[in-house]
């Protein structure tokens, strides 16, 4: 049996059009061994959704730089739970305000990095999350 | 996702059209595990045969943006249509970038889409058996039309040939002339040529050495590859290209020429699986991963050649003595 190679959607939501930084998380977590699906700007939440399904992905990554985090992150959770979807982990980062980091894991968001947080950190919280 | 379902609850969320069940079912194949080809098996009865379009050609030529063109012409034709999107494994880090669904915004999240992203990471059996299984279970599904998508170099070029009915072609113009054309072997294998971009300069002269091409090549079963212009991005030509694929497919259901794609395609599925099986089964024998770096510094460092490590380990697993010819 080959090993079980992880797959990550990754999506920046709404209007926000910064997609620097999730551009450099896909290319990190290529080199890690991940199987990235990159569905890119401007997606709505069921779309995101949809797309997790259809892969059967091991995680959502979601990046957002335009303050819209705690909305979105809600609506992906509340649809995930709405549709009896399980297993699928939620990890949030990007330009995330200290004070809202709490806010987001309260939601159900399993993973934050905020500005400044290292590769390897990353790399190893993700590893040890989807593990 | 992480629920182990039953064989049972899969095979039947199948037939179902439920996507969550589909790509759990194909998440098992990827991974090899054995359930997988029970319930592959199982569907087997229940699975119409889907009209396959494969889809492939130079990076960047447009295939993803064709593909979504086609399958939304489609979508309001009421077919119903499955997506496969191979993209490259990295043969460093073995991660890999699935970008092909960004490009078909259009049609993802239609209800009578199912797209589905794969990477061309080392499936025990070959990429070739995991998207035969892909489109097994998606015909299961009640697709009638699978679209196949690859970046077409390499093997996994000659696989989709055999693998789909209808074979497009997506070139555009300035990357190469006609010499590139011959040396890179596409003419044998597209059924339909699309020159993409049709509206950036050179195109006509595509058309006209493609052309050329065809006329002094004569196929095995009789159809002449058929040119289309696009420029996919503003859906001009889709329309026609669509009546192209209707024409062979067409050709090859009066010919009838499916059933025997179908032995063909049949024969190389055998002897693919085969090759998986016996690497396992030598693995298993002798430890062969084990041992594969010792053999690869016998060879290395002069001290054996490549035959006599075959024999070696043929030996090793057991097999008679190899004759080998020469």
């Amino acid at each position: 049996m080959v090993e079980r190679r992880k797959k990550i959607v990754l999506a920046k939501l709404g209007l926000d059009g910064h997609d620097n930084g999730i551009r450099i998380i896909a290319k990190w977590l290529m080199d890690e061994g991940y199987e990235v699906i990159y569905a890119g700007l401007y997606n709505k939440p069921e779309r995101v959704i949809d797309i997790a399904v259809e892969e059967s992905a091991d995680a959502i990554g979601m990046s957002f730089q335009g303050g819209g985090h705690l909305y979105y992150a809600k609506r992906i959770i509340d649809l995930m739970k709405k549709r009896n979807i399980e297993g699928i982990k939620v990890i949030v980062g990007g330009v995330i305000p200290p004070f809202d980091v709490e806010e987001l894991k309260r939601t159900g968001v399993h993973e934050v990095f905020t500005p400044g947080a290292r590769k390897q950190v990353i790399l190893e919280r993700i590893a040890s999350l989807l593990s | 996702m992480r629920r182990i379902f039953s064989t049972e609850e899969i095979v039947t969320g199948v037939k179902r059209g439920d996507k969550r069940f589909a790509s759990i079912l194909m998440t098992m194949v990827e991974d090899g595990v054995e359930e997988g080809r029970v319930c592959i098996k199982a569907l087997a009865p229940f699975s119409q045969t889907p009209h396959t379009i494969g889809v492939t050609g130079w990076p960047g030529a447009g295939k993803s943006t064709i593909i979504s063109k086609i399958a939304r012409k489609y979508l309001d034709m009421g077919r119903k249509i499955g997506i496969i999107a191979i993209d490259p494994t990295s043969p460093i880090s073995g991660g890999s970038f699935l970008g092909d669904r960004e490009r078909m915004r259009e049609i993802d999240g239609n209800e009578g889409v199912f797209i589905r992203s794969m990477a061309t990471r080392g499936h025990s059996g070959g990429i070739a058996r995991a998207t035969d299984a892909f489109i097994k279970i998606m015909g299961a599904m009640g697709k009638d039309t699978i679209i196949v998508e690859t970046v077409g170099v390499g093997q996994d070029q000659v696989s989709i040939r055999h693998l789909a009915d209808t074979l497009l072609m997506v070139v555009m113009p300035g990357m190469g002339d006609y010499l590139q054309a011959l040396k890179a072997g596409i003419l044998e294998l597209g059924d339909i040529f699309v020159v993409n971009k049709a509206d950036r300069p050179g195109a006509e002269e595509m058309v006209m050495d493609l052309e050329m091409l065809f006329s002094m090549a004569c196929r095995e079963d009789g159809w002449r590859p058929r040119i289309v212009k696009t420029v996919a991005t503003e859906r001009k030509g889709v329309e026609e290209l669509i009546v192209v694929i209707d024409e062979h497919r067409e050709f090859l259901t009066k010919n009838g020429l499916l059933p025997l794609k179908k032995m063909e395609h049949i024969k190389i599925e055998i002897k693919e699986a085969l090759k998986g099986r016996l690497l396992d089964i030598i693995d298993k024998r002798m430890d062969l991963k084990g041992r594969l770096d010792a053999y690869a510094k016998e060879i290395g460092d002069g001290k054996q050649d490549m035959e006599g490590v075959i024999d070696d380990i043929l030996k090793g697993a057991g097999f008679d003595s190899p004759n080998r010819k020469g």
